[in-house]
């Protein structure tokens, strides 16, 4: 057996079942000497070591219960310090079963495995623990980096929302003060407007006087202040919208001129106006808009200049030049829409374009003022600069005014910039896109006066007015001269009008200077010119009393020449008067423009012509009479300032209500209307009593300002009732009556005094039987304003009411009509009475009866006037009878008045 | 009496007026509408109630008296006397006339006669109280004071 196992150094025994050691394969013995016989050892007592271990473990662990057929595998066993691998196994002989067993050191089998297990283990422990490590650094890494971009992320995105809310917020701000423009311009115009009512007060002292102008001119400030402010933050927020409408182009410059030159003449200042003969007569685009920007600049211009001259000229250039020039330079630069349709245009510019040709208008505004800094000269567009920080100080302004044109001259198509001009002052130069109408024909009037002989003597004082006027009457050909004082003037005259006789010619010779010496040689050789004199009226010597002398003077040449005076805004009345006494009717206001002088021109060809026993053509007569309109217009220049954002309102609203614009053309309806229907039928008495209109009109400037305020207010401010009282001081008042009245009612004391003036201006008729209800009613309404009609049963309410067709006849004799005057179309359409108040219970017709009755008389027409019962009965069935025969509303006996107000207010409201 | 005193008179009474039912929240709205500009509205407006009452209290009468009694005539002057006491605010009136009314709706003529004496009695006596407020205000005017609305509403 030894062999068997010795390979592996194991050992084998097989003992029986009791454990008795039967054979082993060691040299152990096997039987013991005991005193009697040799015994059998058991497997546990055995002298080998290893087997008695390997039996004693198997007995420890399985006992002595080696039952036959166990078989017992154990694989590590510890015997001594040894692993060991213990088989039994079982020999069921019949009559001795053996039980062997194995026992084989674990080394030989597995101990390599044993040994390297552990090394093994190890290694994957930590191999493990590395991986886990590793996993979890880089897990981290991870989640750092992810980090880090969310946080970029986030960051990112609360930056965009930052930056869209700030946006936002701006554009709010822009369109809440674009929204609010409106609400923040009524009470400044309310102020503005009481203001004027107050200067216009008699009763003022020279101190309040003098307080309440400057108040005014404050509040005019801050208006105009607000205008500029809303106008740039309407642009900004785009609300800004040019409106289209055809218009003349030259008459808006004139009357800003005009406007302007009152300033001018106070700051010593000539404002000139030359435009170009070829610049389009009408023009589309936004009126406003373009004398706004006009208006800015020239006031600029004002501002800074003190001495010397503001010229405006205007030319025009056609599309197609302008393109071929500047289409590919300043591409770029055009700013807006017009863009696109340019490169379109700039193929089809001369084809029959039937709609509209675009014409290029250039405009420059040059002064000799302080000047601009050549660095600035961009940077004074921006808003809220100014060339100079001591600016705002010396001149006010807030230095918006150049950023609003140049938003405005550039959403109209062009572009504006400083120029370099020789000599000191300031050269600005822009270029509008406008279209003007198909029917181009309408260019200025190409004025000839070559086939006339006429000589025209400018005696004024601005040299570049003089110089600008006779170089275009040169090129209309007229001959012409010009002088610049009163010693000149008398010498040319002489000389003019005794060279024929050769009186003192010598003299008179030495005097003039060259240039005049050669104009006048020229005129002398003339053939029988008619001589037209335009004297500026501060030749005269107006300090003393030599004007009248010099009037006198020129007396001696009335004969042989017609006189032009250029007068001033404030010309007092006695020189006018002086003037006329003298037979020098035509008078026009400085400046003196093309349009004055072409009318000059025309009124003095037309009266030779009429001395030529020639009559004078009525559309000729009526073109003249809108000269004379137009040349008479004194617009007080106070309100120029507030020519702009408002206009464009109210543009919007569908109404041109600007005040500078709409006074324009209001005025000039208003004296055409004067003119036609109550004037002249020759030109002289036009011109005279137009020259009164306007005497008048300058003299007294508060009659000027309750014609604004009304035709302002009437229009700007329908809400606010308590404009009423302007009303009632003009005569051409356009108001309803509702309005003159509640000023009339408002000196009724009441002790309702919240509701003071609530029912004002309703004329309410009370149909109630009852004295003592009639009388309380009565009272009670007219308390609150109304005027009450009482009558005391159905049949007379509803002939009250049936008078109303009639109305319309009898407008003008009805005693209740009052509070009208002329003009106002309004009555007709308004019934006598704003509401009935009818009584149900009344003898003859009770209130049923009556309002059926009127209710039928009113089916043909369109009024349905409202009518309120009164009842003692409140049920129900009551309502709906009331109801049934047309009444509007019931109040029960006895009356709670409040209720009674109430009621009425909510009808007339509805109805008004 | 100094005018005080006769301000202090007027209001108790007035107060005692309403109190006892004789006037109402109506004539208080009339004593509010007079002021400066109608200085004698609730004088005016008493002496018309009282010229409008006697004739529609005459009318009822001689209506009442006839043999056949038009019931719609006796209405129609009720109606309108009610109507006129209450606009002045005169309560225990108007009370009797809407009573007066009940009964001419039933034609009962005892029941009309009634009331029409009810009606008179008590007009009468507001009469008499009117007039003696009125009285006192135009006592305190002449003395110079001004009748004190306000302590009313206190």
């Amino acid at each position: 057996m030894r062999e068997l196992v010795e390979v592996h150094s194991g050992y084998i025994y097989l003992t029986s079942q009791e454990g008795y050691l039967l054979a082993t394969s060691t040299n152990a013995p096997l039987l013991t000497n005991s005193s009697t016989r040799p015994n059998l050892i058991m497997a546990v007592d055995t002298e080998e070591p290893i087997i008695r271990m390997g039996a004693r473990w198997l007995e420890k662990v399985y006992g002595n219960k080696l039952t036959p057929g166990q078989i017992v595998q154990v694989e590590n066993a510890k015997l001594g310090d040894q692993q060991y691998y213990i088989d039994s196994f079982f020999l069921n002989l019949k009559r001795l079963p053996i039980v062997g067993v194995i026992i084989i050191p674990r080394r030989y089998i597995m101990g390599k495995v044993d040994e390297r297990a552990f090394k093994t283990l190890v290694i994957l422990i930590s191999a493990s623990l590395c991986i886990l490590v590793i996993g979890c650094v880089c897990i981290l890494i991870l989640t750092n980096g992810v980090s880090k971009e969310m946080k970029l992320r986030a960051e990112l995105i609360s930056h965009l929302d930052a930056r869209r809310r700030a946006e936002a917020s701006n554009n709010y701000k822009s369109q809440f003060l674009a929204n609010m423009s409106h609400e923040l311009r009524t009470p400044m115009a309310a102020v503005i407007g009481l203001l004027d009512i107050l200067i216009c007060d008699d009763c003022l002292t020279n101190e309040q006087y003098a307080t309440v102008t400057q108040i005014r001119k404050c509040s005019t400030a801050l208006l105009r202040l607000l205008n500029n402010i809303l106008d740039l933050s309407k642009v900004e927020s785009g609300k800004l919208v040019l409106e289209d409408a055809e218009f003349d182009l030259g008459r808006e410059l004139e009357g800003l001129i005009d406007m302007f030159s009152v300033q001018c003449i106070n700051h010593n200042v000539e404002a000139v106006l030359d435009l170009s003969d070829d610049m389009p007569k009408l023009v589309r685009g936004d009126s406003a808009r373009v004398v706004q920007i006009f208006a800015n600049l020239i006031s600029n211009s004002i501002k800074f200049t003190t001495t010397g001259h503001i010229i405006l000229r205007g030319w025009c250039e056609n599309f197609n030049t302008f393109n071929d020039a500047r289409f590919h330079l300043d591409q770029k630069k055009m700013r807006c829409a017009p863009k696109p349709k340019l490169r379109q245009q700039g193929n089809h510019t001369k084809k029959a374009w039937k709609k509209d040709n675009k014409m290029i208008l250039w405009f420059e505004i040059d002064d000799t003022g302080c000047g601009i800094d050549p660095g600035k000269w961009e940077s004074v567009f921006e808003s809220f600069e100014q060339a100079d920080p001591s600016t705002t100080r010396l001149h006010g302004g807030t230095g918006l005014g150049l950023c609003i044109v140049r938003t405005l001259v550039n959403k109209m198509g062009g572009e504006i910039k400083v120029e370099k001009k020789n000599g000191s002052g300031t050269l600005m130069r822009l270029y509008l896109l406008l279209n003007t109408p198909a029917d181009g024909a309408d260019l200025h009037c190409q004025v000839d006066f070559h086939s006339q002989n006429i000589v025209v003597l400018l005696a004024l004082y601005g040299s570049m007015g003089r110089v600008v006027m006779s170089q275009w009457l040169h090129k209309i050909g007229l001959t012409t001269s010009g002088v610049s004082d009163w010693n000149e003037l008398t010498q040319v005259l002489r000389k003019l009008f005794h060279a024929r006789r050769r009186e003192n010619g010598f003299d008179v010779n030495c005097s003039l200077n060259e240039p005049l010496k050669s104009e006048v040689r020229n005129i002398e050789d003339m053939k029988d010119p008619v001589f037209i004199i335009v004297v500026d009226i501060g030749l005269l010597d107006l300090s003393t009393d030599i004007w009248k002398e010099q009037i006198n003077f020129l007396d001696k040449f009335s004969g042989k020449a017609k006189f032009a005076w250029m007068l001033n805004h404030d010309t007092s009345n006695a020189i006018k008067m002086e003037l006329r006494k003298k037979g020098h009717l035509l008078m026009v206001n400085k400046p003196l423009y093309k349009a004055k002088m072409i009318h000059i021109l025309e009124t003095v060809v037309k009266e030779k012509d009429l001395e030529h026993q020639k009559q004078s053509p009525d559309a000729a007569r009526a073109k003249t009479k809108d000269g004379d309109m137009h040349e008479c217009l004194e617009i007080d220049s106070t309100h120029f300032d507030t020519a702009s954002s408002e206009e464009s309102d109210m543009a919007e609203m569908g109404k041109s209500n600007s005040p500078s614009t709409f006074h324009l053309r209001e005025k000039r309806r208003e004296t055409e209307k004067m003119a036609t229907e109550s004037q002249c039928q020759s030109f002289k008495k036009c011109l005279v009593e137009l020259a009164n209109v306007d005497a008048e009109s300058r003299e007294d400037p508060c009659q000027i300002r309750p014609n604004l305020p009304s035709t302002q207010y009437g229009k700007d401010m329908p809400v606010c009732n308590k404009q009423a009282p302007f009303s009632t001081q003009n005569e051409s008042s356009k108001h309803e009556e509702r309005i003159s009245e509640s000023s009339s009612h408002k000196e009724q004391g009441n002790s309702y005094s919240s509701k003071a003036g609530n029912l004002d201006g309703l004329r309410i008729l009370l149909a109630e039987d009852t004295p003592v209800l009639q009388r309380v009613a009565t009272i009670m309404l007219e308390k609150m304003g109304a005027k009450v009609i009482a009558v005391g049963d159905g049949l007379q309410a509803v002939e009250a009411l049936n008078c109303i067709p009639s109305e319309k006849d009898f407008k003008r004799e009805s005693p209740g009509d009052d509070g009208e005057r002329g003009l106002q179309t309004d009555i007709q359409d308004s019934p006598r009475y704003d509401l009935v108040l009818m009584d149900c219970q009344m003898p003859k017709m009770d209130g049923y009866e009556a309002t059926k009755a009127i209710r039928k008389s009113e089916s043909g027409t369109g009024f349905h006037i409202p009518i309120v019962a009164l009842t003692a009965h409140a049920m129900s069935s009551d309502e709906a009878k009331c109801l049934e025969v047309g009444m509007d509303a019931y109040l029960t006996k006895p009356i709670d008045y409040k209720l009674m107000v109430s009621t009425i207010l909510s009808l007339t409201k509805r109805t008004a | 009496m100094e005018v005080g005193q006769m301000q202090r008179a007027w209001v108790e009474y007035t107060r005692s007026l309403f109190r006892e039912g004789f006037l109402d929240a109506q004539f208080q709205q009339l004593q509010l509408l007079q002021d400066e500009s109608n200085p004698d509205f609730v004088a005016e407006v008493v002496s018309l109630f009282f010229e409008d009452s006697e004739r529609l209290l005459a009318d009822l009468t001689f209506v009442l008296e006839q043999q056949n009694i038009d019931f719609k005539k006796v209405d129609a002057h009720v109606h309108q006397f009610k109507g006129s006491s209450s606009s002045i605010g005169a309560q225990r009136v108007k009370n009797d006339c809407i009573a007066f009314r009940n009964f001419c709706e039933e034609q009962n003529i005892e029941g009309c006669l009634r009331c029409l004496q009810q009606v008179k009695q008590d007009y009468y006596l507001v009469k008499s109280k009117l007039e003696a407020l009125i009285r006192l205000e135009q006592q305190i005017v002449a003395a110079g004071g001004s009748i004190p609305m306000e302590e009313l509403s206190s």
